[in-house]
Parts: structure tokens; C-alpha cells; sequence
């Protein structure tokens, strides 16, 4: 598993993406570990053609309770919704939103950037990421949330101190 | 010694991970589950092995 070379991957390929759910909380501080990397991609055609043409790179199938292996198609990914995957680099969720039906064209400008392995990576902020979590009322949401609020408490005093 | 924050999070960890660069911390979370992935395995592989029944022919001379 390497969900490093998943983003740099994405990257490489083109793909237009914003990094949210663990890795994005992880890369700002967050002490979590996570197994999957979670992705909101632009929904154009242009954009999709070229994370499809990733995702077969990566043999990515649908990730199933049972052993039948779907493949994902062009049209999974045009349409509003989750598609989980595994692949040979770790699990991908390739979601078209997350929480308000926030889809990547609204995400982008509360991202933050990252130069990771000579590429520009957008992941959503810490402050998103809490006001959106604020509103749920899943359990593992709720545990998840007092860590982000005290990275992000720690990361301002951070950046106070200069 | 200075006593650890009575908090539900772990503060110095934190800190410590605000030292590091985004893509260090990436490559950190990487790590962490690569040898959480290995624990596992080994776990499994243990348990396999205590399962399965002492075959005759491999038993203690």
C-alpha cells in the first residue's frame, strides 16, 4: 500500500483533485493514521477521461463485500456519487462530494496547497474540514472532530510563534 | 518532567507533527500503516499456525 504514489500518481496524470477525509487532515497536522486516500475530482470530461485513464493503470475494481471484481467506468465517475475502490497502490475513494453536497468546483478555494514530490496538491483546510464535521452527528465524525480542532488550535499558535 | 495535558487529544503529538513538512507527514502516515499492515500479518500468521493441528508426521522426535 502507498498512498503517497496514488497522489502523485493522480498528479502525474493530470487529474484534477482536491485531497479531503484523512490524508487531508493527516498532511496539516492531524496526529490519525489513515488507510485510503479520499479524492473529489473535477466532474468535466476532460478531467474524467484522464482519471479513468489512471485508474486502469492502477487495476482499480470496486471495492465489494463479496469477490466480484467490477471495474469502474466513465459514467461512475460523471455521475453524483461515491465510487470505492481498491487498486494496486491501496484503497481510492473517488468522490464526486462530500458533506452539503460540496463537489470540487465549491472545495477549491478552501483547500491549501502542498508541493508534494514536485507537484502542487490541493487539500481541504483543517477549518473546513471542522465546520463541516461540527454537523454530523456520526460517531466516528464526532472522535475525529476533536482532533481537528486541536490541530487546528496547535497549528495557529504554530504559525503565531512564526 | 513536565506532566502530559489531561486532554482527550495528544497535544505533543501535535507538535510534533507541525514540525514536519505536509508531504513528510504524508509519507509518516505511510509508514505507519505499512508496519500496522505488517502487525497484522504477522498476527494472522500466528494464529494460522497455532490453529492448525500438529500433523503426525511433524510432530516432536
Amino acid at each position: 500500500m502507498n498512498l503517497s504514489a496514488l497522489i502523485k500518481g493522480l498528479n502525474e496524470a493530470g487529474v484534477a483533485f482536491v485531497v479531503v477525509g484523512g490524508i487531508a487532515a493527516v498532511a496539516q497536522g492531524a496526529p490519525v493514521t489513515t488507510f485510503d486516500l479520499d479524492i473529489v475530482h473535477r466532474q468535466t470530461e476532460d478531467n474524467v477521461e484522464k482519471l479513468m485513464g489512471f485508474l486502469k493503470s492502477i487495476d482499480a475494481y470496486a471495492r465489494r463485500p463479496d469477490d466480484i471484481i467490477l471495474k469502474p467506468v466513465m459514467e461512475d465517475l460523471k455521475e453524483k456519487s461515491h465510487v470505492l475502490l481498491s487498486t494496486n497502490l491501496g484503497p481510492l475513494d473517488v468522490l464526486a462530494f462530500i458533506e452539503k453536497g460540496l463537489g470540487f468546483d465549491e472545495l477549491i478555494d478552501d483547500c491549501i496547497q502542498i508541493e508534494f514530490h514536485g507537484h502542487t496538491v490541493y487539500a481541504l483546510n483543517l477549518e473546513k474540514m471542522v465546520e463541516l464535521k461540527r454537523e454530523s452527528s456520526a460517531p466516528k465524525d464526532r472522535h475525529r472532530l476533536e482532533i481537528l480542532e486541536e490541530t487546528l488550535r496547535a497549528s495557529e499558535r504554530w504559525d503565531n510563534k512564526g | 518532567m513536565e506532566k502530559p495535558q489531561q486532554n482527550t487529544v495528544d497535544t505533543g503529538l501535535i507538535r510534533m507533527f507541525l514540525s514536519m513538512t505536509p508531504e513528510e507527514r504524508i509519507l509518516a502516515n505511510d509508514e505507519t500503516v505499512r508496519t500496522i499492515l505488517e502487525l497484522r500479518h504477522a498476527i494472522k500468521t500466528q494464529k494460522t499456525a497455532t490453529d492448525e493441528p500438529e500433523r503426525p508426521d511433524q510432530g516432536p522426535q
